[in-house]
């Protein structure tokens, strides 16, 4: 494979959660939890308007930044959060108001918004989705930033499975995660792309691939309709 | 036939209506501010409200100044008072 396409990530810190336990591999530099999310660094009143996945996302993000101040950060997600854009649609269509709490949590930057109130960090944070490769380019996005200072950066992922009306045959358990890139980092995770290869996709979302790596399990191998991505954990 | 609507019933709404995890309706007082100071509720929650109760009672705002608005909404009371006079159907079942 061309050198070219491919690049590494310094990680000091790998966080993942899910709702449901057995989903994330375990080991490696992975730190895991399920269940309930804990987003108690949001206060009451903001956190109240945080779906699942935007608690999963914080409690990943809190983690991976713990002891840390002012920082850089990205938040990707493929869907965002299709189930409250689905109600307002429906609601448009029988010719109702749209609720004005689904509108605002509904836009791709709403997680990162509260992440950067609850947090009082005015630091620059990018809110990206780029379909079914939303992991990589996002984690892509994050190292950009990282190298223009040497500096950290947060990288915040997560994604919940579609309602019924929007759903496909790929299933997306409802999960998120969060990287911490810093120069001072042990660990570096190796991503290598092909934008040629023909190889057939595989049914699960490609962070959960690269979850595999960081979890020190083999290396994850996932295939989109735009190439295939290998992640490995140097 | 549609009948007053109690300080009581609009802070079930409230609640019910905007997530308020940690409140619960009787620790709202019905002569409290909701809004920054009181309640601590926000321009999104004052839209979301607005929304949900004309959608709930059916409200006919025909002629209703909207200046008036936030005198209203200022506490559980005057916003009892206010759907109670603009209310088109009873009460909706809160969950």
């Amino acid at each position: 494979m061309n050198a070219e396409n491919g690049f590494e990530v310094p990680l000091l810190r790998a966080v993942a959660w899910s709702l449901e336990p057995g989903i994330l591999g375990t080991g490696g530099m992975l730190e895991i939890s399920s269940g309930p999310p804990d987003a108690s660094l949001v206060e009451p009143l903001l956190r109240r308007r945080l779906s699942a996945l935007g608690k999963g996302m914080i409690h990943c993000a809190a983690r991976a930044s713990e002891g840390r101040g002012p920082l850089r950060a990205v938040f990707a997600s493929r869907h965002g959060e299709p189930a409250r854009a689905l109600p307002m649609l429906e609601d448009m269509a029988a010719g109702l108001d749209i609720s004005p709490t689904q509108f605002s949590m509904n836009v791709h930057n709403a997680v990162a918004g509260i992440w950067s109130i609850a947090r009082k960090d005015p630091s620059a944070i990018t809110a990206l989705g780029a379909g079914a490769e939303s992991f990589g380019w996002g984690l892509l996005e994050a190292l950009a930033l990282h190298q223009e200072d040497g500096g950290p950066v947060l990288f915040v992922f997560g994604d919940d499975a579609l309602p019924g009306l929007l759903s496909e045959s790929l299933p997306e358990p409802l999960h998120a995660l969060a990287l911490l890139l810093d120069g001072s980092a042990t660990f570096r995770l190796r991503v290598d792309r092909d934008p040629e290869s023909d190889a057939p996709y595989p049914a699960s979302p490609q962070s959960l691939h690269a979850l595999r790596a960081l979890a020190g399990e083999a290396p994850g191998a996932w295939a989109g309709p735009r190439g295939a991505w290998t992640f490995r954990l140097l | 036939m549609v009948q007053d609507i109690s300080p009581a019933e609009i802070k079930r709404f409230i609640v019910a209506t905007l997530d308020l995890e940690d409140t619960k309706p009787e620790d709202i007082g019905d002569d409290e501010p909701l809004f920054a100071d009181g309640l601590g509720l926000d321009s999104i929650d004052a839209f979301e409200l607005g929304i949900a109760l004309k959608k709930a009672y059916r409200l006919d705002l025909e002629g209703a100044a909207q200046a008036s608005f936030a005198h209203h909404f200022r506490t559980p009371s005057t916003l009892a008072a206010f759907v109670t006079a603009r209310q088109s159907q009873p009460a909706p079942e809160l969950p």
